[in-house]
């Protein structure tokens, strides 16, 4: 717990926002509650949209908690039409990519990883992702977005690589 | 981005614009004292600020969608504040009130209304604490336009209860077999009550609630008490009976009606001015104070530890330590070109 109190501190993730979303029509969301948990465990502001979301409902949610993570929870394959369609929505209402961490978790196939990329993502989650990959991986592009830093890494089913290495 | 650009944008009712300015509020950021600064003058006078408070559990948050959901009906834009409480631990938090928000799977959704803006805000780990921040956020809603903002805190201690304080209407929510009487009285929120909401009035022990309730408003005691606005004998508290779940809803009308009639009651008797002087009041109270102990311990000819060796080892009196600190702090800072963001 000290650990934990220490680090907080040094990261300040108690100002971090993290938005956790189960868009479509998929009924399970132990997951992503389990996540939740853990987020705030960690020390972070959590907010759960709850199941069955539309994109514009998860979008509009980002925006006007102008949340710092945005973290997307699939396991139907809806992905594919819902993140496009959401980070669509948030680009048109001003919000700019290079300002929120966009997360996608959940059973996405290996060679949808670029394509999600591609889209804006910044890091995609498979099950059985140590939960710690996650936090730390927020807190890493949280600093690469905020400095602007040439060296940026996104997180790719279960390995964080550099950009360049992106094939 | 820069502070015109967000006051433009507040202006031109751009949604991206707000969450950014509450942002700054929320991340205590410079940027957001400098934003008050120049936005105050265009708060809307006629803006309604509703509190909601009530122990954890209670169904404020489905309270609230509902209220929000007839506000809409009748064409009015509604802003809200939920604040939840934080882990002491890691101040981490999970902000549960948003789940509870009309969405389009169980009807009409509030998450896309354009006329509904929702934000959720933790209670901690804000040096300034929790009033001034939510003060601060309802001005830019305000400012913004929105006809109705509402505010929900758990009522839970002393800094809770001073955040309804900032409302101009403030909601008490009980539900029937939430502990005993001296529980309600402890907790300090009984006295802020505009208007009582016994909710779940589904579930037993709904009555034996609203009887407390009446025995208490009866007793004149409590009635002719230290009522915020001194408004005891002219607003009759209403006790409103309500159930929040949609598949059984009750009392949603009429709490909305009493809702709105405390404000036309406040606005036709003058008391609205009364209401919001006190606020101004007590808020330029707490600044003053923050700035001034501030300004007292940031200043590093200060030593604190130095004093309280003194006072413990009886060299010199606690009181005398306390004079010194002020009188050193006053002579040697430049007061006259103070700025505060320095010192918040
Ligand atoms: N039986 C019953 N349950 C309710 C009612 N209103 C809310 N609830 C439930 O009470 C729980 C807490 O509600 P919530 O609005 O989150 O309470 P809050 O903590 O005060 O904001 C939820 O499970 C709600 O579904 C009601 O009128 N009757
Ligand atoms: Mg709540």
């Amino acid at each position: 717990m000290n650990g934990d109190l220490k680090m907080n501190m040094v990261l300040n993730r108690n100002k971090i926002k993290v938005l956790v979303a189960k868009p479509g029509l998929d009924g399970h969301d132990r997951g992503a509650r389990v996540l939740c948990r853990f987020l705030r465990d960690s020390g972070y502001e959590v907010i759960y949209t709850g199941l069955h979301k539309t994109a514009e409902e998860v979008a509009n949610a980002a925006l006007q908690e102008d949340v710092d993570v945005l973290g997307m929870s699939f396991l139907s394959g809806a992905h594919e039409s819902y993140v496009p369609r959401i980070l669509d929505i948030l680009k048109k209402n001003g919000v700019d990519l290079n300002d929120m961490v966009i997360l996608v978790g959940g059973t996405i196939p290996e060679e949808q990883f670029k394509k999600m990329i591609d889209l804006g993502v910044d890091g995609v989650f498979i099950p059985g992702a140590p939960m710690d990959e996650i936090s730390d991986f927020i807190d890493l592009k949280i600093k690469e977005k905020r400095d602007k830093s040439s060296d940026q890494h996104y997180f790719v089913g279960t390995k964080l690589i550099k950009a360049e290495d992106l094939v | 981005m820069m502070v015109q650009d967000i006051i433009d944008g507040i202006k031109n009712k751009d949604i991206k614009s707000l969450a950014r300015a509450i942002s700054w509020i929320e991340k205590e950021r410079e940027e957001g004292i400098e934003l008050i600064r120049n936005i105050y003058p265009y708060q809307k006078e006629e803006t309604h600020i509703i509190g909601i408070t009530g122990f954890a559990g209670v169904g404020k948050s489905t309270l609230s969608s509902r209220i929000i959901e007839k506000y809409r009906s009748m064409g009015k834009t509604v802003g809200v504040v939920a604040i939840d409480p934080s882990s002491p631990f890691t101040g981490g938090a999970l902000l549960g009130d948003r789940l509870r928000l009309g969405s389009l799977s169980l009807g009409s959704s509030m998450w896309t209304d354009p006329g509904v803006f929702y934000r959720s805000v933790s209670n901690r780990g804000r040096m300034g604490g929790l009033s001034r921040m939510t003060g601060d956020i309802i001005t830019i809603m305000s400012v913004f336009g929105f006809d109705k903002i509402i505010i929900e805190t758990v009522g839970a201690g002393q800094s809770e209860v001073d955040v309804i304080k900032v409302a101009d209407t403030s909601v008490v929510v009980l539900m029937p077999g939430m502990g005993d009487r001296v529980q309600f009285a402890k907790a300090g929120i009984l006295e802020i009550a505009d208007i009582f909401v016994v909710n779940k009035s589904d579930l037993v022990g709904a009555e034996r609630v609203r009887q407390f309730l009446e025995e208490m408003l009866n007793f004149t005691d409590y009635r002719k008490g230290e009522r915020r606005d001194g408004t005891s004998e002219e607003w009759k508290i209403p006790i409103v009976m309500t159930i929040g779940e949609y598949n059984n809803l009750k009392g949603i009308d009429e709490l909305v009606q009493k809702i709105d009639e405390h404000f036309d009651y406040l606005v036709s008797t003058g008391r609205l001015k009364e209401v919001r002087k006190k606020r101004a009041k007590s808020e330029i109270e707490t600044l003053v104070s923050d700035i001034v102990v501030s300004l007292c311990y940031k200043n590093h000819s200060v030593d604190l530890d130095e004093f309280a060796k003194k006072v413990s080892n009886k060299k010199i009196d606690q009181y005398t330590a306390a004079e010194k600190i002020i009188e050193k702090t006053m002579t040697e800072n430049d007061i006259v070109n103070l700025n505060t963001s320095h010192y918040l």
